[in-house]
């Protein structure tokens, strides 16, 4: 196999320059640009960059905690019959705009994928949550996860949607075969 | 007389920071109207708002609330592994084709 074209590690400030990323959505350059670092700080997410041999950042993505509870969980756990369920929530995926089309941003998810695998062996998650970015291409976007086999979490609100971990476990092993 | 809460009230600090904004007319006007109709200045019913909004959107990511049908139906959902995608196992083979651990 060739050698891959990028690296991907975690957030440096020393490597990964996010002045200069444009993905194209300014909302996400300025979220990348101004919300990160005090988050990575107090350990609320990780953000993980790819960048090519020339250290350019081209890509990145952003894992945090989560939790699905049941509304009036207090009430109900007194039951005894329903529990939290923990989860991986993908906060953000971009890719620079002079790397866009080239397949890296479905090689991030992949990255993505894989890695709340591998939390998942750590402390047991049983799913990678996200929200689906509500701009003009958010049917497309929508479908492209619905093909990788996400569902929207609550029907009522189909643009938050999940992929079980045991779903992703299943192809990531069968893909390394 | 409607009542909302300043959601910054608790907090026991002074009010030392200052911030300008720029407002379309007509959303100021109604912002004007809203903070007079439950008796609160301006200032204080933006900041109040604008906080809620943003401690909702930390939470948001870190927590999903599912009404007891749905949390149950999701439930059942994850702990299905479901047949092969091959969708999945092509994103898989990108990312090993794109991607090396640094």
């Amino acid at each position: 196999m060739a050698e891959q074209p990028y690296t991907i590690r975690p957030f440096d400030k020393a490597l990964h320059d996010r002045g200069a990323f444009s993905c194209g959505v300014a909302a996400m350059d300025r979220w990348l640009k101004h919300s990160v670092t005090d988050k990575i700080a107090n350990n609320r997410i990780r953000l993980w960059c790819a960048a090519d041999n020339d250290g350019k950042m081209v890509g990145f993505y952003a894992l945090a905690a989560h939790s699905v509870q049941v509304a009036h969980a207090g009430q109900i756990a007194q039951r005894g019959d329903r529990h939290a369920i923990p989860a991986i929530y993908l906060v953000a995926l971009a890719v620079d705009r002079t790397c866009q089309r080239a397949g890296l941003g479905s090689a991030l998810l992949g990255d993505a994928i894989a890695r709340s695998i591998a939390i998942s062996e750590q402390l047991g998650a049983a799913a990678l949550i996200l929200d689906v970015l509500q701009d003009e291409t958010r049917e497309k976007r929508m479908a492209f996860y619905a093909r990788l086999g996400f569902r929207a979490v609550d029907p009522g609100a189909p643009d938050r949607m999940y992929l079980s971990i045991k779903a992703a476990k299943l192809n990531y092993l069968s893909s390394a075969v | 007389m409607i009542h909302i809460a300043d959601h910054t009230s608790q907090i026991a600090e002074t009010k030392s920071q200052r911030k300008e904004l720029k407002l379309k007319p007509s959303v100021a006007a109604e912002i004007q109207a809203g903070a007079d109709a439950v008796g609160m200045d301006m200032s204080t019913f933006m900041a109040s708002a604008a906080y809620r909004m943003a401690l909702d959107v930390s939470a948001q990511q870190h927590l999903t609330t599912l009404q007891p049908d749905q949390f149950d139906a999701f439930a059942k959902a994850v702990d299905y592994a479901g047949q092969k995608n091959q969708a999945l196992t092509a994103l898989f083979e990108k990312r090993r084709a794109l991607l090396k651990d640094g």
